[in-house]
């Protein structure tokens, strides 16, 4: 049974990080604004699954507090589940994420590159215009880029 | 003195230091003879090799069993000699012409890319090992274990992590498959990857044919397997490590003998996901564990501490 919404409020103290994370995603889920103070808090949480899952929930309640800068320490940290979380973010927002990842594309090309698979992960016309004109002189990354391009080739080919 | 097999010929080349393409040219010449037993060498060769001998043992592999496994590797090591200029020549010579036989380019088209000369480029054009003919053998059983969402590159489902050996000793599953041919996806977030893998899985399986067949299968990955199910796959067993449940991925439980769904406590991967947790049909017997978090389901310890051997009925 889902829970109701006093409980999702209350675990946002919890001291599982999970039963936080859990619980701000379900409010955000729910667009329950009387959780909005809270959660605005929670992103700047030092433990990133807390702080990407109050982003989240901040962003289905209208308010933008995506830190780039937590997301990415969340998919260059070595655990997979922080990875996970962050690239599952990543898709449940989507297209408005584009613009978020054009500054990574100048950055080292490690940063190139996981910015570049997070556009491949969110397509669309917008991610591919910012692929279709990336230039780089990184083989890894150019590499990257037409392995991109050659798979959204071939997914526009599919049959339906 | 016992004469020399091609295996332990193979055994001494890759043992020997010195001169790369002599190696290179060495694996190449023996890889027509050489018995399956060869591929776990070859791929315990593989790390931190020269990439010239990388480029030599792959395309050995590929002589070997017809897998494209490697073509991303040598798509790689293309690029980087691209990148290194004249000292890069005869490395991407030999991966060019390696990535020829996976693709099928017919070896006059080489010439496009050098002036074929190099001793590893005549080696390379050899003489082709018979191909197996007909239906691969059929083992008695066969488990497996497929990673989820950008968890291509993990290291707990593969030999020497930990969930991989765990399930080999401690739940007594020799029978996991961990050649150098394991079954991996492309793990990327997309609908159209994960039928896709559904389908490949499906092949993977048909080219390793069982008459049993068990599959662990985390997160997403345990969607592909249940993908696979629509394309006539098989399974015994499905056991499904904290999947994201959707009603557009169930199996075709015809297919599938017992399934089991293990899900934590909170999971905010599975929770932000599309779908939910639970099935809540009579195809899945279903687990809640104490335990939370999205890797937790993979855990040796939480798998000691919860008794999921026993939820899932182990010994099979």
């Amino acid at each position: 049974m889902a829970s109701s919404r006093t409980t999702l409020m209350q675990s946002l103290a919890s001291n599982n990080r999970y039963q936080r994370a859990t619980a701000a995603i379900e409010l955000g889920k729910r667009r329950i604004r009387q959780a909005l103070p809270e959660l605005r808090r929670l992103t700047t949480d030092s433990d990133d699954i807390v702080a990407i899952a109050a982003m989240y929930a901040c962003w289905e309640l209208g308010e933008d507090l995506i830190s780039i800068e937590r997301i990415v320490a969340a998919l260059e940290s070595d655990s997979e589940e922080d990875v996970q979380q962050a690239v599952e973010t990543v898709g449940a927002i989507g297209e408005p994420f584009v613009a978020k990842l054009a500054p990574l594309l100048m950055q080292s090309p490690d940063r190139a590159r996981l910015a570049l698979k997070l556009l491949d992960e969110i397509g669309g016309p917008e991610a591919r215009r910012l692929v279709q004109f990336m230039r780089s002189d990184d083989p890894d990354v150019a590499a990257l880029v037409r392995e991109i391009l050659d798979d959204w080739e071939d997914a526009a080919d599919a049959v339906p | 003195m016992p004469s020399r097999t091609p295996l332990t010929r193979l055994q001494s080349i890759l043992k020997r230091s010195g001169d790369p393409a002599r190696q290179a040219v060495a694996i190449l010449e023996l890889a027509p003879d050489l018995p399956d037993a060869a591929i776990d060498m070859m791929d315990a060769a593989l790390d931190g090799a020269d990439p010239l001998l990388q480029v030599a043992i792959m395309d050995a592999y590929f002589e070997m069993t017809g897998d494209n496994y490697h073509q991303q590797d040598l798509e790689s090591i293309l690029d980087k000699a691209r990148s290194m200029g004249d000292d890069g020549e005869q490395l991407y010579m030999a991966a060019r012409i390696a990535l020829g036989h996976i693709t099928g380019l017919s070896a006059d088209r080489l010439d496009e890319w050098g002036d074929g000369q190099l001793e590893i480029t005549a080696t390379a054009q050899r003489r082709r090992r018979a191909r197996r003919r007909g239906r691969p053998s059929v083992v008695d059983e066969i488990t497996i274990i497929i990673h989820g969402t950008w968890a291509a590159d993990g290291t707990w489902w593969r030999p020497g992590g930990d969930f991989f050996e765990f399930t080999r000793t401690e739940l007594g599953r020799d029978d996991l498959y961990g050649k150098a041919d394991q079954f991996k996806w492309s793990g990327k977030n997309k609908d159209r990857k994960r039928r896709q893998a559904g389908i490949a899985l499906d092949k993977w399986l048909r080219d390793h044919p069982a008459r049993e067949v068990n599959v662990f299968g985390h997160s997403h990955g345990a969607n592909v397997a249940m993908l696979a199910t629509h394309q006539g796959l098989r399974m015994d067993r499905l056991i499904m490590l904290s999947p994201p449940v959707r009603r557009d991925y169930f199996a075709n439980w015809s297919n599938v003998g017992q399934a089991y769904n293990i899900q934590a406590s909170f999971d905010p991967v599975v929770a932000i996901a599309h779908g939910g947790q639970w099935f809540r049909n009579s195809h899945v017997i279903e687990k809640k564990l104490e335990a939370s978090g999205h890797s937790a389901s993979h855990e040796p310890p939480v798998w000691r501490r919860e008794k999921i051997a026993e939820f899932v009925s182990i010994p099979w």
